[in-house]
C-alpha cells in the first residue's frame, strides 16, 4: 500500500475545456478518500490521472515515493474498478481475475492461490467457470471488485462502482467496500456523485467542483463546518437555505438583516464591518418552527411532505414575487397545516455565513 | 388470419430463393450434362450426368493452376489486409494524432477511382517495378482496393468497442498492445471475419487486374482462366461451367463457415448485446 499524492496538477483537454484547475493533495497510506462533485466538476479526471489514462497538463503524481506523472497505466501497479465494470466479456471469470496477475507474471499456483481466495471472499466460487454474459448486474460488480482484490495493488481507485446497482443493493454494497477497506487497510480514491456514498464511505471527503478542490476535511466536518457556500449547498440533504443579508449592528451585538428576517448573534462573532453583504446558511434541520413573536423569521407553510420518520415542510418567506423559499425538517408530531402563518428560528450554534463575493465561509 | 395472408411471405420468400439459387442449379446440372446435349432441348431434372467436362477441366486445362494462383493470391491479400488493417484501423480509432480525418479521407478517396482508368499507369508501374507476371504484382494492387474498405468497416468495429476494457486492461497490467491483442481482438472477430470474406471474395474474384498484370497461364487466375477458355471456333460451355462451380466452391464453403460470424459482424451495433 501506498501514498497518493498530487501536486498542482492542471488538466487541459484539446476540446479546451479545463477539468482541473490546480489539485494538491495527499492521500494517505490506507485512507479512503472520496472525489465528490456535480458531474463535469473534474473528478473522473482526476481519479484516471491518478490511474495513468490521462495525463496532466502540468504538475505531479506520485504513488508512493515514486513520481508517476508520465508514466503508463500498465507500470503504477494500481488497480481500478469501473463505472461500468469493464469485465472482459469472451473470458470466463477465472480469467478475468487472474487477467492482472497474468500481465505480471505471478506464477500458476501463486495466481490460482490468489483467484480462489478473492473469490471466496466475495462469494463467486460458482461462478467462476461462467462468462460475464451470464451473471445478475450484483455479481458481475463483484467481479470488477475480485479483480482488483486478487491484484494486492500500491492503490485501489473505484469510478461511481456502486452508480449501476438498485437502491438496495447499493446501500449492501457500500457497507461491503467499508468492510473491504478496513480489513484490507488499503489505499483507496472513490469517485461518486453521491454525497451520500461520499459521507458514509470516506475517511476524509474531497468536495470538487470546476476543477478545484473546494474543501478535503472528514465527512462530518464537511457537514458543519462547510469551507465555502458551494460545500455548504453541495453536502447535507435536504440543500441548506441560503439568505443573501447585510451585517448590522444593534446594542453593540452584530445582526444579520434582509426584509422580515432579522438574526441577532453574540458580541464574539464579529464578521467584518457593519453594512457588509453575507450570505447566511443554514441546513433544514437546524430550523425551529416558533410563534412569530420569538421568530427570526415568519413564513407561510406551502407544501408538508411527511417521510415518517421526520417531516419535511416547504415554506415561503416574504412574498411570492420578492420572497424565497426556505426547506426545513420537523418532527413529525410537529402541528403545522398548509397556509399557515409560522415563525422560524435558527439554531444559533448551526449556523454558517459566507462572504457574498468570495463565498468564502466567514464564522 | 386468412390464408393468403399467412402464404404470402413464404412465397414471395420462395421466389427470391429460386431467383438466386436457379442459376446455380443450371450451372451445375449443364456441368454434368455431356457437351453433345447442351444444345438439346433443355429439361429440369437432368437424366444422364457424366464427369467429362470435370475430367477434362483438370486434364486438360490443368486448372490446378489457376486455382493454385488464385489461392496465393487471394489468401496473401487477405492476411495481409486484415492484418495491417486491423493494426491501421485500431490506431485510427483509438489513438489520438494529427489529421486523423484527413487521413480517413484519404484512405476512402483511393478507391473512389474507377478501375480501368488506373489499369494503364499500374501497367506501366508495375512493369518498371519487374512485378507483371508475378504474384506481388497482383496481392500489391488487390490491396490498395481491399485495404480501405477493411480499414473503414473495422474502425467503425473496434469504435463500437466500449474503451473502458482496454483501460481496465491496461491498469491490469496489459501494454496498449497486449489490450488489443487480448481483449480488443477476440472480441472484434466477427468484423475480422467479415472484413477477411469480403477481402477474399473480392481478390477471388477480380477480373480486370488479373487479366491485364499476367502474361501466361502459369500466373492466371481463376477468373482470367475461365474467359480464356473460348476458343476461335467454339464455346466450351461444359468446362467453363464446370469450372464456375469449382471456382464458387471454396467461397460457398468459406461463407457458410463463418455465416453466423458475418451475420453477427454486419448487423453488430443494432442492438446491444
Amino acid at each position: 500500500m501506498a501514498s497518493v499524492r498530487l501536486e498542482n496538477v492542471h488538466k487541459t483537454y484539446p476540446n479546451g475545456h479545463v477539468a482541473a484547475r490546480g489539485l494538491d493533495l495527499e492521500i494517505e497510506d490506507g485512507e479512503l478518500l472520496v472525489f465528490v462533485g456535480p458531474s463535469g466538476c473534474g473528478k473522473s479526471t482526476a481519479l484516471r490521472m491518478i490511474a495513468g489514462l490521462e495525463t496532466p497538463s502540468s504538475g505531479r503524481v506520485c504513488i508512493g515515493d515514486r513520481e508517476c506523472t508520465e508514466l503508463p497505466p500498465q507500470d503504477r501497479d494500481i488497480a481500478m474498478v469501473f463505472q461500468s465494470y469493464a469485465l472482459y466479456p469472451h473470458k470466463t471469470i477465472r480469467e478475468n481475475l487472474a487477467f492482472g496477475l497474468r500481465m505480471r507474471g505471478t506464477g500458476k499456483d501463486e495466481m490460482e492461490q490468489r483467484v480462489d481466495r478473492a473469490a471466496g471472499a466475495l462469494g463467486l466460487e460458482e461462478f467462476l467457470e461462467r462468462k460475464p454474459g451470464q451473471l445478475s448486474g450484483g455479481q458481475r460488480q463483484r467481479v470488477a471488485l475480485g479483480r482488483a482484490i486478487v491484484r494486492e495493488p500500491q492503490a485501489f481507485l473505484f469510478d461511481e462502482p456502486l452508480s449501476n446497482l438498485d437502491a438496495k443493493l447499493r446501500v449492501q454494497t457500500r457497507a461491503e467496500l467499508s468492510r473491504m477497506h478496513r480489513r484490507l487497510g488499503a489505499t483507496m480514491v472513490y469517485v461518486t456523485h453521491d454525497q451520500e456514498e461520499a459521507m458514509t464511505l470516506g475517511t476524509r471527503v474531497a468536495v470538487m467542483h470546476e476543477g478545484i478542490f473546494q474543501q478535503v476535511a472528514p465527512p462530518m466536518e464537511v457537514y458543519r463546518r462547510p469551507a465555502n457556500r458551494f460545500v455548504g449547498g453541495f453536502v447535507g440533504s435536504p440543500a441548506m437555505n441560503f439568505f443573501e443579508c447585510q451585517l448590522t449592528e444593534e446594542d453593540g451585538k452584530p445582526r444579520l438583516a434582509t426584509g422580515e428576517l432579522s438574526v441577532s448573534l453574540e458580541p464574539g462573532d464579529w464578521l467584518g464591518e457593519a453594512g457588509n453583504a453575507v450570505i447566511l446558511g443554514v441546513r433544514p434541520h437546524d430550523i425551529e418552527l416558533v410563534a412569530t413573536e420569538v421568530a427570526d423569521v415568519p413564513a407561510r407553510v406551502d407544501v408538508i411532505e411527511p417521510l415518517g420518520s421526520e417531516m419535511l415542510i416547504h415554506l415561503q418567506v416574504g412574498t411570492v414575487e420578492e420572497g424565497q423559499a426556505v426547506r426545513a425538517v420537523i418532527p413529525p408530531e410537529a402541528q403545522a397545516s398548509v397556509d399557515d402563518a409560522v415563525g422560524l428560528r435558527f439554531r444559533r450554534d448551526r449556523l454558517h455565513i459566507f462572504h457574498s463575493e468570495s463565498e468564502r465561509r466567514l464564522n | 388470419m386468412s390464408g393468403w395472408r399467412k402464404w404470402l411471405p413464404i412465397g414471395v420468400v420462395g421466389l427470391l430463393v429460386l431467383a438466386t439459387a436457379f442459376p446455380f442449379y443450371w450451372a451445375i446440372v449443364s456441368s454434368l450434362t455431356p457437351e453433345a446435349r447442351l444444345f438439346e432441348a433443355p429439361s429440369l431434372l437432368p437424366t444422364n450426368l457424366v464427369l467429362d467436362h470435370y475430367r477434362a477441366l483438370f486434364d486438360e486445362r490443368n486448372f490446378w493452376i489457376p486455382i493454385r494462383n488464385s489461392l496465393v493470391v487471394a489468401g496473401t491479400t487477405t492476411v495481409l489486409c486484415v492484418s495491417v488493417g486491423a493494426l491501421c484501423a485500431y490506431a485510427l480509432a483509438r489513438l489520438d494524432f494529427r489529421f486523423k480525418g484527413v487521413v480517413l479521407g484519404f484512405i476512402l478517396a483511393v478507391t473512389m477511382f474507377p478501375q480501368i482508368s488506373i489499369v494503364s499507369p499500374l501497367y506501366l508501374l508495375l512493369r518498371e517495378l519487374r512485378l507483371i507476371n508475378t504474384y506481388p504484382g497482383l496481392v500489391l494492387p488487390y490491396l490498395t482496393f481491399a485495404m480501405p474498405l477493411t480499414v473503414w468497416l473495422l474502425v467503425g468495429f473496434f469504435r463500437q468497442l466500449p474503451r473502458e476494457l482496454e483501460e481496465a486492461a491496461m491498469v491490469d497490467g496489459a501494454s496498449r498492445l497486449r489490450a488489443f491483442r487480448e481483449i480488443i481482438l477476440p472480441l472484434a472477430l466477427p468484423g475480422l471475419a467479415t472484413t477477411a470474406i469480403l477481402t477474399f471474395v473480392y481478390s477471388w474474384n477480380e477480373f480486370l487486374f488479373a487479366l491485364s498484370f499476367t502474361l501466361g497461364p502459369e500466373r492466371q487466375t481463376v477468373p482470367v482462366a475461365i474467359a480464356l477458355f473460348r476458343g476461335q471456333y467454339q464455346v466450351p460451355w461444359g468446362q467453363i461451367l464446370a469450372a464456375a462451380v469449382v471456382a464458387t466452391a471454396p467461397v460457398a464453403a468459406l461463407v457458410l463457415a463463418f455465416q453466423r460470424r458475418i451475420v453477427q459482424g454486419l448487423t453488430a451495433g443494432a442492438v446491444k448485446g
